[in-house]
């Protein structure tokens, strides 16, 4: 199998993905082919529509590509089976949403943990529960929860549910952090803090790829790529 | 991990599978309570039929009854292994009447052997009917004897009639605005004084009798002399003077005290010898005691046991106790036709009427006997009902006696339905050899009973397959609450996708959540139905004082009480369907939840 060489993150060669509507067919990914290196930060620009989403979305393996590779840390898994794919999703990705996703019955600790307990059997997560939890929670005293991790979603402020979703990005250590409009549903000052956070966590070491089609927000990142329908442009 | 605290999460936060979980219990309860008591019902039949007639029943479909059936029973002992006993049976119809009371009832009138009944030699190698049946559970005065029979101490009547009083004042008590219940206990207390002073009366005879037979005993080994026959006739004469006097008997025993003071008997001893003066006390004594014998209770053929609810003769309160208006020591008259007889030409059927004691009281819990049944010794009926031996004036016996029915107890080893037709086939063989196969019948007791089984079984797959689509409503239930909850949680299916959940673990969330709602809704609803079923004839009472409407007639469906026992394989059988009704249930949404793409779940709004 081929790879995208030794210091990528992610590679991405000639992807490809259209959606069928009604009898129309609507090409989103035109051959968008790209590289992040490992600890790198990429922005993805692009307006509303550009197929910024579905990019990730098929990085992040929640959606499969009509066409193309992507590589990820040196492995193929566009092709890989469900089962392969469902184990790379929660062991080497960690997902940041505009909505942040939370589930509501769980408390901030329960959805910060909640990778971690996919991420082993029943057993292993018994055993490893502790030192699970311990690294939860300080996760979460990094990003200033800590007197919240008793909380439900719900009882949180955006800011902070958004911080609970980078806990919950991060804490099985992915290999690649995909950020889907992170700031989209905060005021700027909030979106601020969040960025600074992702920033923070990047500085340690930690690979970025975020998409938004605020222009100023990818100036954060260390590259920009420009998505232009469904392709991307060199500016 | 995460799919059982998400499921035991959605278990809790939401209100809807609380609705679902009662839903489920509800079913669970119903199908249970309607097995329970289906099932309850056949087994008291079982339980009644084998109780009341033994596991086999040879029967003659006439009334002319079965003849040779002593010769018949003692063969079928010694032949048939699986025979434990035998007892024949006779049964007619009669008019039951109180006397000085504007009385009668049709009642059926039944003969059984008990021990202690006037019987004749041959009778001797059968057994009772209390060996065949459960009778002897039943009966109020004697149902702690070894051996009950038309015969009981007239002192243990005695205990349970004042026993019953205090029951009845109780009653009485509770119910002191209750005109039926207030006339029954008046009614009752009257006719329990009569039969206080009869019984105590009795106990007197009893007394007496025993004490004079004694004196006879001694007088027979006397040989008369002067100190011994003085202290005999001492003792007769202070026995005459209590049975006169304490007894009140004066008119019967007034002759023999006069005997005894009359010039002759004083001036005789003197004039006799010493064996001819002890002969004539003996004389005297055994004309005493024979004379005290007829004031026993109507004499021993003379008696009876009424069945526990002939209407008018007991009445019931409102919570079922029974109010006994006539009690043993009390007289009743019976009316019979003599169907027994052969009517060849004759046309006129002349009924025989007597007066009875009623010795006691027996309940079977079948309504149906309880209320219709008088029992009486065997061989009293055989001959009112002209079933006794006909013979020629010459003594030639033209047409041998018979009873009714044999019923028949088998070994419990052999009571199973396929054992117990291979032993009715022995029993029709053996028929064959005294020539009863034309005219008697031998079924076993499911045979005996098909009509009314069939029905309470059709009925009860009627109920259970009823119940079982209405039960389907709980599936129905839960698919539509678990379709609501897949589309409410889309979006959580979307997120566990995210972070890396897999199909069948989105899957097994909502299995699990659809078993857990099965296990809880049947522990639940089984629960119920066990206590509902335990106190189904209270919960019928408490309907039954509260709006005066009763579900369960004793007269509908023949047994007193509700059946109320809970069968626990049928219990398990009910909480696995139900367990499997959850998951049926949840796994359209489930496969639904499973199969939803990550991508359109996160964009579900």
């Amino acid at each position: 199998m081929s790879n995208g060489g030794g210091n990528m993150a992610v590679v991405v060669r000639k992807l490809h993905r259209a959606y069928r509507m009604g009898r129309s067919v609507l090409r989103v990914l035109r051959g968008v082919s790209f590289q992040v290196h490992r600890g790198e930060f990429v922005a993805v620009v692009g307006a509303s529509g550009s197929g910024k989403s579905t990019l990730l979305h098929q990085i992040g393996l929640l959606d499969r590509p009509d066409k193309g590779q992507i590589v990820l840390d040196g492995e193929e898994v566009a092709a890989m089976s469900a089962a392969k794919r469902n184990a790379v999703r929660c062991r080497d990705i960690g997902f940041v949403f505009q909505f942040y996703h939370l589930l509501g019955e769980f408390n901030v600790l329960e959805n910060v943990m909640l990778p971690a307990q996919m991420s082993r059997s029943t057993l292993g997560w018994l055993m490893r529960r502790k030192s699970r939890r311990r690294e939860a929670m300080e996760l979460l005293e990094r990003l200033g929860l800590s007197d919240r991790i008793k909380h439900r979603p719900q009882e949180l402020s955006g800011g902070e549910r958004q911080r609970v979703a980078i806990a919950r990005a991060l804490i099985n250590r992915p290999k690649v952090v995909l950020a889907d409009e992170p700031t989209g549903n905060l005021d700027s000052r909030t979106g601020e803090q969040i960025m600074e956070v992702l920033s923070e966590f990047h500085r340690q070491g930690q690979t970025l790829l975020m998409v938004t089609h605020d222009a100023a927000l990818a100036g954060r990142a260390e590259r920009i790529l420009h998505l232009h329908d469904g392709q991307l442009k060199t500016k | 991990m995460y799919k059982l605290i998400l499921c035991l999460r959605y278990l809790r936060s939401r209100l809807i599978a609380y609705f679902a979980i009662l839903g489920v219990a509800l079913c669970v309860a119903m199908v249970l309570i309607v097995i329970s008591v289906m099932n309850g019902f056949l087994d008291k039949i079982e339980e009644a039929a084998k109780g009341l007639r033994g596991d086999i029943i040879v029967y003659s479909p006439s009334h002319g009854g079965i003849e040779h059936y002593e010769a018949f029973i003692a063969r079928l002992k010694q032949e048939v292994p699986e025979v434990e006993a035998a007892t024949p049976y006779i049964q007619t119809y009669g008019l039951l009447r109180v006397p000085d009371q504007d009385y009668r009832r049709t009642v059926h009138i039944v003969g059984v052997r008990l021990p202690g009944s006037p019987e004749s030699d041959g009778a001797r190698a059968m057994d009772y009917y209390t060996d065949v049946s459960t009778f002897a559970e039943g009966l109020f005065a004697q149902s702690q004897r070894k051996q009950p029979g038309f015969d009981p101490p007239p002192e243990l009547i005695l205990t349970h009639i004042e026993r019953d009083m205090k029951r009845i004042g109780a009653i009485s008590a509770d119910y002191p605005d209750d005109p039926t219940v207030q006339s029954a206990v008046q009614a009752a207390s009257v006719f329990h004084r009569g039969a206080r002073q009869v019984l105590r009366q009795q106990e007197f005879v009893s007394q007496q009798l025993a004490q004079l037979e004694e004196l006879l005993r001694q007088a027979e080994q006397s040989d008369g002399t002067d100190d011994e026959l003085s202290w005999l006739e001492n003792a007769v004469f202070d026995h005459l003077k209590a049975l006169i006097e304490q007894g009140g008997f004066g008119e019967d025993f007034r002759p023999f005290e006069n005997r005894m003071q009359s010039p002759e008997w004083k001036r005789e001893p003197s004039d006799l010898t010493e064996p001819a003066r002890i002969e004539k006390l003996r004389s005297l004594l055994r004309d005493i005691i024979r004379t005290l014998r007829t004031k026993r209770y109507r004499s021993a053929d003379r008696r009876v046991i009424l069945g526990l609810g002939i209407p008018g003769l007991s009445v019931r309160a409102p919570d079922g106790r029974v109010i006994r208006m006539i009690v043993p020591g009390n007289t009743i008259g019976l009316s019979l036709l003599p169907l027994g007889r052969k009517y060849v030409s004759d046309t006129s059927v002349t009924p025989v009427s007597a007066w009875f004691t009623v010795v006691d009281d027996a309940r079977t819990d079948v309504s149906e006997i309880d209320q219709t049944f008088v029992y009486m010794p065997f061989e009293t009926l055989q001959k009112l009902n002209q079933m006794g031996a006909e013979k020629t004036p010459e003594g030639v016996t033209v047409r041998p006696k018979r009873c009714s029915s044999i019923f028949i107890k088998v070994r419990t080893d052999a009571a199973d339905r396929a054992a117990l037709a291979g032993v009715a086939s022995k029993v029709r063989r053996l028929m064959g050899e005294f020539g009863l196969e034309d005219r008697a019948v031998a079924e076993t007791w499911r045979q005996h009973h098909a009509q009314i089984i069939g029905t309470i079984e059709k009925q009860r797959t009627l109920a259970v397959t009823m119940f079982g689509i209405i039960s389907l409503v709980s599936v129905v239930l839960i698919f539509v609450i678990f379709y609501m909850m897949v589309v409410q949680k889309t979006r959580d299916i979307g997120v566990i996708k995210a972070v890396g959940g897999s199909d069948t673990g989105v899957a097994g969330i909502f299995l699990g959540y659809g078993a857990a709602i099965g296990l809880i809704g049947s522990i639940l609803g089984s629960v119920g139905g066990y206590f509902f079923v335990r106190y189904i004839n209270e919960i019928q009472d408490a309907i039954d004082r509260w709006f005066g409407y009763r579900v369960w007639d004793r007269d509908v469906f023949l047994f007193e009480r509700i059946p109320n026992e809970v069968n626990p394989p049928a219990a398990a059988a009910i909480i696995v369907g139900a367990i499997v009704a959850g998951l049926l249930g949840a796994l359209i949404p489930s496969i639904r939840a499973a199969r939803m793409q990550p991508v359109e779940a996160l964009r579900y709004e």
